[in-house]
C-alpha cells in the first residue's frame, strides 16, 4: 500500500510542479542565449540599438535566477499545501479511510517530498551546468574552462589527500540530507498540531506551532551542549592542534577532519533524533487526536 | 461472541464539554438496511465518523466485525462523507482508478455502469461539476465497493428525485445478505420503503432501535409518522 500511497501523492505534487521545473529550463535557455549575446556585445559602442539589445539581453540573464527561486518557493509551498489539504481539509476525509495505516501516510509524504526536493535540486544543477557551459564562453561557443579548474582542483586534492576525501563528501551529504528531512517534518508536525488544535484559524496556529517547535529543538540543543560541556561549540582552541605553518595539506586536512569529527557526529546523531521525534509525535497526533470537523 | 457488524459499547464523544454522542450501546447485525435518523445535531455525523476512526472516541469503544477502527475496520468499511471529499483536480476516471488502486473488493465494471446510468460524463474533472453530479460521483464510488459495512451519510440529500429513487434502488440491489448498509438522513419519507431497520437518536442518546417491520404491525405507523411523534417541536 506504501508504494501506491506514493505513486498517487507523487502524480498529485507532478502535475503541479513539473510545469515549473520545465519554466526553470525554459528560463536557463532564454538566461544563456541573453548572457552570451550579451558577453559579445561591444559595450564602447553606444549606438541606441546595442544599448537597447544590452538592457535586454541582461534581463534576460537576470530571468534564470528569478525562476530558480520562484521554482524554489513553489516546490515547498505546494508539498506543504498538498500535505495539509490531503491529511487537514475535506480530503482527509479519503485519505485516512483508505486502507492504509497512519505511518504509510506519513512515510507517502515524506518520500515524495524528498523525492521533489532532489528533482528540482538536480534541475538547478542542469540549468546552472548550462548556463556555464553555453552562456560564458568567452571566445568559444562551450566554454569548458570552468570544468577544467574544477577537474584540476579535485585532481590535485585526491593526489595529496587521497581516498579519505571521499568522507567528507559523504559526511556533508548526509547532513544535507538529515537536515531537510527535519526541515520537513518540522512543516508537518506544525500543520498537524494547528490543525487539530484549531478549528478556525489552522494555519495561523500551525506557523505558531512552527515556531514553538523551533524554540523546543533550540532548548534541546542548547541543553545537550551544556550536558556535553563546551565541546559541542566550535572554539578556536579546537583548532589549537592544526600546524598552519605546515605546507603539508595531508596533515592539515587529518587535524581538521580530526577536530570536526565529535562536532559533526554529536550534531548529526541529534539531528536524526529530532527527526524521529518529529515523526513518532506526528505519527501519534494523527492516530489519537485528530478529530476532522 | 457473537460478531456484530458495528458494536458500540458505552461509546462517548465530547466536543469540549458538549456531548456530541452520550454513553451509547448498540449492535448492529448483519444483512439489513438501517437508518441512522434523528434531528439536526443529534449525533448521527458523530457516529458514522468514529465508525471510521476519523474521530477518537472520549470514552468507550467501537468495533467494526470486531475490528477497532484501523487498517482492517478500513478495507470493510464503504463510507460517503456528507461534503466532497475527493480532489477537484481529479477527473471522474481517476478517481474511479484511485479507488480500484486502494480497495481489493472495487468493481470497477459496476461503477462503469452506473456512472452511465446517472450519466455522469467520465472524463470531467471533479471541479467541473454541479455540486449533485460530484455527489453521484461519490455514491457510485461507494456503491461500487464489496464492503460487509456501508456507512452513509445524507446520500440523497443533493440529488434530484429521479436519481434518488436510482440511488436508493442501487443500494437495495447491491448490499447482500453479507453486508449491513446504514443510512444517515432527514428525508425518511423517500428512504422509508428501503428500510428494515430504524435507529433514532437526540441530543447524542439512543431514543429507539426497532425494525420496520415490527412498527408497522405494531403500532400501525410508517417511520416519518412516527419520527413527527417522538421528535415534536
Amino acid at each position: 500500500m506504501l508504494g501506491k500511497l506514493i505513486k498517487h501523492d507523487f502524480n498529485s505534487l507532478s502535475r503541479v510542479l513539473l510545469p515549473t521545473q520545465i519554466a526553470v529550463l525554459g528560463a536557463t535557455i532564454l538566461a544563456t542565449i541573453g548572457f552570451a549575446i550579451n558577453f559579445r556585445l561591444d559595450y564602447s559602442n553606444n549606438d541606441g540599438l546595442v544599448g537597447l539589445l544590452r538592457l535586454i539581453t541582461g534581463f534576460m540573464s537576470g530571468i534564470m535566477v528569478l525562476a530558480i527561486i520562484a521554482a524554489s518557493i513553489l516546490v515547498a509551498f505546494i508539498i506543504f499545501q498538498r500535505f495539509y489539504k490531503n491529511l487537514m481539509c475535506s480530503e482527509g476525509y479519503l485519505t485516512f479511510t483508505l486502507p492504509v495505516t497512519t505511518s504509510e501516510i506519513l512515510w507517502s509524504k515524506l518520500i515524495t517530498a524528498m523525492l521533489w526536493t532532489i528533482i528540482s535540486s538536480v534541475v538547478i544543477f542542469i540549468s546552472l551546468n548550462i548556463f556555464v557551459l553555453f552562456g560564458t564562453g568567452q571566445d568559444t561557443f562551450v566554454n569548458t574552462e570552468a570544468y577544467r579548474q574544477m577537474g584540476k582542483f579535485f585532481h590535485e586534492a585526491f593526489s595529496t589527500i587521497g581516498g579519505r576525501l571521499v568522507w567528507p563528501i559523504l559526511e556533508v551529504t548526509l547532513f544535507v540530507i538529515v537536515s531537510t528531512v527535519s526541515s520537513i517534518l518540522h512543516v508537518y508536525l506544525a500543520l498537524i498540531i494547528g490543525g487539530i488544535v484549531s478549528q478556525k484559524h489552522k494555519i495561523l496556529a500551525s506557523i505558531g506551532f512552527y515556531f514553538v517547535i523551533n524554540i523546543a529543538v533550540s532548548i534541546l540543543s542548547t541543553i545537550l551542549s551544556y550536558c556535553l560541556g563546551t565541546s559541542m561549540v566550535v572554539t578556536a582552541e579546537s583548532f589549537d592542534g592544526i600546524p598552519w605553518n605546515t605546507q603539508d595539506a595531508l596533515s592539515v586536512y587529518n587535524v581538521v577532519f580530526g577536530a570536526m569529527q565529535p562536532y559533526y557526529w554529536t550534531y548529526l546523531v541529534f539531528s536524526v533524533a529530532i527527526c524521529a521525534a518529529f515523526f513518532i509525535l506526528s505519527h501519534y497526533f494523527l492516530k489519537n487526536k485528530l478529530n476532522l470537523e | 461472541m457473537s460478531e456484530a457488524t458495528l458494536e458500540c459499547t458505552g461509546l462517548s464523544k465530547y466536543f469540549g464539554t458538549n456531548p456530541a454522542l452520550h454513553n451509547l450501546s448498540i449492535s448492529l447485525p448483519t444483512g439489513k438496511i438501517i437508518g441512522l435518523l434523528g434531528p439536526n445535531g443529534s449525533g448521527k455525523t458523530t457516529l458514522i465518523k468514529l465508525a471510521c476512526g476519523l474521530l477518537t472516541p472520549t470514552e468507550g469503544n467501537i468495533r467494526v466485525c470486531g475490528f477497532e477502527p484501523g487498517i482492517e475496520s478500513k478495507t470493510l468499511v464503504s463510507y460517503l462523507p456528507e461534503r466532497t471529499y475527493l480532489p477537484d483536480w481529479m477527473t471522474v476516471m481517476e478517481c474511479i482508478r484511485f479507488f480500484q488502486d486502494f480497495y481489493a473488493d472495487f468493481d470497477y465494471d459496476r461503477a462503469i455502469s452506473m456512472l452511465q446510468a446517472l450519466q455522469v460524463p467520465a472524463n470531467a474533472r471533479m471541479k467541473t461539476l454541479s455540486k449533485g453530479t460530484r455527489e453521484k460521483v461519490q455514491l457510485v464510488l461507494v456503491m461500487s465497493r464489496r464492503a460487509r459495512l456501508y456507512l452513509l451519510d445524507e446520500p440523497i440529500g443533493g440529488v434530484d428525485p429521479a436519481a434518488r429513487d436510482y440511488i436508493l434502488g442501487t443500494i437495495l440491489k447491491n448490499y447482500n445478505e453479507d453486508s449491513t448498509v446504514l443510512i444517515s438522513t432527514h428525508l425518511i419519507a423517500d428512504v422509508e420503503k428501503i428500510l428494515d431497520e430504524f435507529i433514532f437518536i437526540q441530543n447524542g442518546q439512543l431514543v429507539s432501535y426497532a425494525s420496520t417491520d415490527s412498527l408497522r404491525e405494531d403500532l400501525g405507523k410508517s417511520i416519518d409518522q412516527y419520527f413527527r411523534e417522538v421528535f415534536r417541536c
